[in-house]
């Protein structure tokens, strides 16, 4: 019996002539459809004569047909994977992009410098357990001057010049008239801040704008010490501004407190060295401040002896032009769109 | 107040510490009298320093000197005040006197005639140290009185002894009709509230404000009286507010003289004219002080001191202090003390005021910080979440935030409205711009939006929250209410500026969808309604705002009128809402609702109708077919163009339907969808469009 496992089949060779010119999907079709299509494909030709082979014969050619066909077919699905592989990199090619064309510019939303200043000391003094409370903006002259030791004919009424709107309303000089009103309807301890909106009679300069902003505070329980201000609103303002910053109190005088300070801060753009902002001093004035006047505490029913306290007004305007170095406070006021768009 | 360090050397040796000048005003500045600026003059230093109202003790060299001394802890050394008499006991004695006829508001006035004065220019010595705080040599007179208020605080003035008629002073309330030309050559009318100092006829003075021109001492003098006074603070206050003249003398008695110090400072101030002008005294020193007010006696504890200042504070301390300050400090019992306060500290009324002397000279940077125990727990405003929820959500839509100021005026208002609106007018505006309170934000925005366009910002988006004052109709000037109110502006480009996306102008209908999430933030539905009546708006691009029925507030394009006012070359689109009725409730916690678990299905319907018909109708009139597997409503476009009749207009709405029970068939999809479709067409008129 003669077998011949070795034997190439002669077609192998012509498809792989074939096969190496092939240069695309459509001819690779073609070429499977030539040698392996059911009807006139060459091999399936072959395989069909073997019926008219010798029972001793067909085996033999038969296996050699088998491994023929079996070579094609996977030399067929191999070139196949390799075009589609070439065809989807073509076409990953032709859909890049350029990423480097600008992305779509977002308006990025923005903060007014005075309101992100504002909430950022707000919720300092809330972590501090301080409540935040309001007040009118159009105040008594009982309440903006007189329950705060500042009779009519007291020179310090000098010191805030006043926007009236008749002979007993002001446009509140300050933030301090919310202390007598919150003191008349609330027993201590009292721990409010209150934020707002002030106005004086000043010409709009670099450094004055007729309206502004501040936060007042008021501390009253019992043992309550200057001390104890040095130490809440150094607190404050190493929260605010750095670790680092230093606070000194200073004697001074508003007619609501006894003792009064002003409070200074190590400048935070020398760190205390001295420069132009401090004015070679390295402390920055921040704020006026004291103890609230046994007085007061008497007009609101409150026993001085019993309970002291302490009060704080400060300028949140002057803070967001310390903090975001702006040099004109009527930029503040402005509203150009380039200027808000920055804080 | 300019102090002068060589002058200071006159009183305190300060040269003794062999410290810097810059250690001597760190010192005031620590003991409450900040040294604003320390500039060089001739080879000498010049403190700029802030004295505050509380210590007009401290208007003059010799008070300044005083702190610095107590501070440092050296001996004050005061000028001579004692009694300067003629060298010859031969002078002639010239007939004069004092009367007060109001002693309330001169409780003392003090007076010495001079004759044979020599009216000249002061030495040099005397012409330097006035120069060198600021205040121009006169004549050697003038000078003089100068001189001592700026080293006593005590303000003087010399009339010229031949004008004055009677040769006498009488200190009076002016009469009905008076008046007075004063130095400044300006004519003052004078009421009878006004304290005058007057010869035996007319008015020569203002008490304690300023001379008049006619009995000012000039180089034809040879007599004069001097006088020192001591005047009511309020007085003094209240004539110079009122004629409009503050002076160097006003300043201090305002803020209130040593009532024991007229006649010291008329002494000095006579041993400085006999040295420097000549003359003889031709009269005793006139004192007329019938009431001498008593010194004022506190109790001091040191307990006290630890309690308001948070610090103990040892008794010697006390004890050496309070004395160089001029205080007498008596013992009373253990850590108590009867302390007198001296005349010129006029700002002393309480023990807490010791407790500030003790403290502001131990030194307030020597308190060691504390901290108060915690009581209660922060909170922030109740309102401070919506306030939160509404900046956030106009921050995502690119709106900032803006400033205004409150102020306006009518002229600027008018054109905003139908009718001028009523306003809170301010008594005393500083300027002709800022005369009122604003009843609107939208044209503090137009105005922003004003300047942005100047500057070349063509895409600008502001909202801002403020207040607006209304007066009530009462027409009461003190009857108005202040209320919170939210404003938004936005013109110029929807989009941000993209290679790959369409144009489109911010319009109507941005706003609207922003004010509909504003309000949705916050838990209200909202609902539009025309209007044509909103004298700001475009008549035919405008709404009211209304939730559950209540008006809240306007949105619509600013009008044409306007835009035009201000040379406006976009549309611009304006919204106002009042914020109390938003803000009512606290802001609702977000609650779960299920998600279904059946698929919905869609289906679009085309049609047109009469461009009349309000979409916010037929959206209604759909609503309440109450078909309750309909879940949603959407426009998904709009037509209306040439391909269509005139006055119509094409929709497309999607219908969404599910079920939270079953999947919905298509038949039940269709059924429901041809009843729509019918209640479009017989209520509407609408006709199927493919």
């Amino acid at each position: 019996m003669k077998t011949a496992p070795d034997r190439v089949h002669p077609l192998w060779d012509e498809f792989c002539r074939h096969l190496n010119s092939v240069s695309s999907l459509v001819e690779l079709s073609d070429l499977k459809d030539k040698y392996l299509g059911r009807k006139r494909g060459l091999i399936s030709l072959e395989l069909r004569k073997l019926g008219a082979l010798s029972p001793q014969e067909r085996p033999a050619a038969g296996h050699e047909l088998n491994e023929l066909k079996k070579r094609v077919e996977k030399l067929l699905s191999q070139r196949t994977g390799e075009f589609k592989e070439k065809e989807r990199l073509r076409k990953l090619e032709m859909e890049g992009i350029d990423v480097t064309l600008p992305g779509y510019a977002f308006a990025p939303s923005a903060i007014h410098p005075l309101r992100r200043v504002w909430k950022e000391m707000e919720e300092i003094f809330v972590r501090m357990g301080f409540a935040v409370v309001s007040g009118p903006e159009v105040e008594s002259d009982y309440y903006n001057f007189e329950a705060l030791n500042i009779p009519k004919g007291h020179p310090a009424r000098d010191d805030q010049d006043t926007l009236y709107l008749s002979e007993n309303l002001v446009l509140r000089t300050h933030t301090s008239p919310v202390q007598i009103r919150t003191m008349e309807n609330q027993k201590p301890p009292i721990r409010i801040i209150v934020p707002g909106r002030v106005y004086r009679r000043d010409a709009v300069d670099a450094t004055h704008t007729p309206m502004f902003h501040q936060i007042e505070g008021l501390l009253v329980d019992e043992g309550i010490s200057l001390a104890d201000l040095k130490g809440t609103l150094e607190v404050f303002f190493k929260v605010l501004f750095s670790p680092d910053t230093r606070v000194r109190l200073r004697p001074s005088y508003f007619p609501f407190v006894e003792p009064g300070a002003e409070l200074d801060i190590s400048c935070i753009f020398c760190a205390g060295g001295g420069c132009r902002v401090c004015k070679k001093s390295g402390w920055i004035e921040i704020l006026g401040a004291g103890m609230v006047h046994p007085r007061i505490l008497e007009r609101v029913g409150y026993d001085p002896e019993k309970y002291t306290g302490f009060a704080w007004g400060m300028g949140i305007d002057r803070i967001a032009l310390l903090k975001y170095q702006v040099n004109d406070l009527r930029l503040f006021f402005e509203n150009d769109v380039r200027f808000l768009r920055q804080f | 107040m300019r102090i002068s360090c060589p002058w200071l050397r006159d009183f305190v040796d300060i040269d003794i510490l062999g410290v810097e000048t810059t250690e001597v005003a760190d010192a005031l500045t620590m003991v409450g009298l900040k040294v604003e600026e320390i500039q060089e003059f001739n080879d000498s230093y010049i403190f700029d320093v802030e004295v505050t109202t509380n210590r007009p003790d401290c208007l003059n060299h010799l008070g300044i000197a005083r702190e610095i001394a107590a501070h440092f802890r050296l001996r004050l050394k005061p000028p001579d005040f004692s009694l300067p008499q003629n060298e010859e006991h031969n002078a002639t004695i010239l007939s004069s006197s004092v009367t007060i006829e109001n002693s309330d508001l001169c409780p003392r006035y003090a007076a010495r005639v001079i004759t044979g004065i020599r009216i000249e220019e002061s030495p040099d010595w005397l012409r330097a140290r006035l120069e060198a705080v600021g205040q121009r040599p006169i004549n050697n007179i003038v000078d003089i009185t100068n001189y001592v208020m700026l080293e006593v605080g005590h303000p003087l003035h010399a009339f010229d002894y031949e004008k004055l008629q009677e040769n006498r002073i009488v200190v009076r309330t002016a009469k009905r009709g008076e008046s007075l030309i004063t130095l400044d050559g300006v004519q003052r009318k004078l009421d009878s509230s006004m304290l005058m100092i007057c010869d035996a006829a007319d008015v020569v003075a203002l008490a304690g404000i300023m001379g008049g021109e006619e009995s000012e001492v000039s180089e034809g003098s040879r007599s004069i009286l001097l006088e020192s006074a001591y005047f009511n603070p309020a007085t003094v206050r209240r004539t110079a507010k009122s004629l409009g003249l503050r002076t160097e003398a006003s300043f201090r008695f305002e803020r209130g003289a040593d009532a024991e110090m007229p006649v010291k400072a008329l002494n000095r101030a006579c041993r400085l004219i006999q040295e420097i002008a000549g003359g003889t005294f031709a009269s005793p020193v006139m004192d007329e002080y019938p009431n001498p007010q008593p010194q004022r006696t506190l109790q001091l504890r040191s307990e006290r001191i630890r309690k308001v200042v948070g610090v103990s504070i040892d008794a010697e301390f006390i004890t050496d202090t309070l004395p160089r300050l001029e205080f007498k400090v008596s013992h009373a019992q253990e850590g108590v003390w009867q302390v007198k306060v001296p005349s010129f500290r006029v700002d002393i009324g309480i023990e807490d005021d010791l407790v500030e002397e003790v403290a502001r000279h131990y030194g307030y940077d020597r308190i060691q910080t504390t901290y108060p125990a915690p009581s209660g727990i922060g909170s922030f405003l109740s309102t401070h979440n919506h306030d939160r929820i509404l900046t956030r959500t106009l921050g995502r839509f690119g709106f900032l935030e803006a400033f205004n100021y409150v102020f306006t005026n009518p002229s600027k208002e008018t054109p905003f409205w139908n009718h001028p609106p009523s306003m809170v007018a301010i008594s005393n505006p500083l300027t002709e711009e800022d005369t009122h309170l604003r009843v609107s934000l939208v044209p503090g925005l137009v105005e922003a939006l004003r300047r942005n366009f100047h500057r070349g910002n063509k895409v600008v988006r502001l909202f801002e929250f403020g207040k607006v004052f209304t007066p009530s109709d009462s027409g009461d000037a003190e009857d108005f209410k202040e209320t919170p109110r939210l404003a938004l502006l936005a013109t110029g480009e929807f989009y941000q500026p993209f290679w790959n996306t369409f144009r489109d102008e911010f319009h109507f209908h941005h706003l609207k969808g922003i004010v509909e999430v504003l309000l949705e933030e916050l838990g209200h539905q909202a609902e539009f309604e025309a209007r044509s009546d909103i004298a700001l708006l475009h008549p035919g691009i405008a709404a009211r705002v209304l939730v559950n029925g209540e008006a809240l507030g306007v949105l619509g394009q600013l009008h044409p009128r306007l835009q035009e006012t201000y040379k406006f070359l976009q549309t611009v689109l304006v919204a106002e809402l009042p914020l109390d009725p938003i803000y009512g409730d606290p802001v609702r916690e977000p609650q779960y609702e299920s998600l279904g678990r059946f698929p919905s299905i869609q289906r679009d319907l085309c049609f047109v109708v009469d461009k009349k018909v309000e979409y916010a109708t037929m959206l209604s009139a759909l609503r309440e077919l109450d078909i309750p597997d309909l879940q949603d409503i959407q426009l998904v476009d709009l037509y209306q163009g040439s391909t269509l009749p005139w006055g119509k207009v094409s929709l497309a709405i999607r219908l969404t339907f599910a079920s939270p029970k079953k999947t919905l068939t298509q038949e039940e999809v269709n059924r429901y969808t041809d009843e729509i479709f019918s209640v479009l067409k017989s209520t509407f008129s609408a006709e199927a469009r493919s």
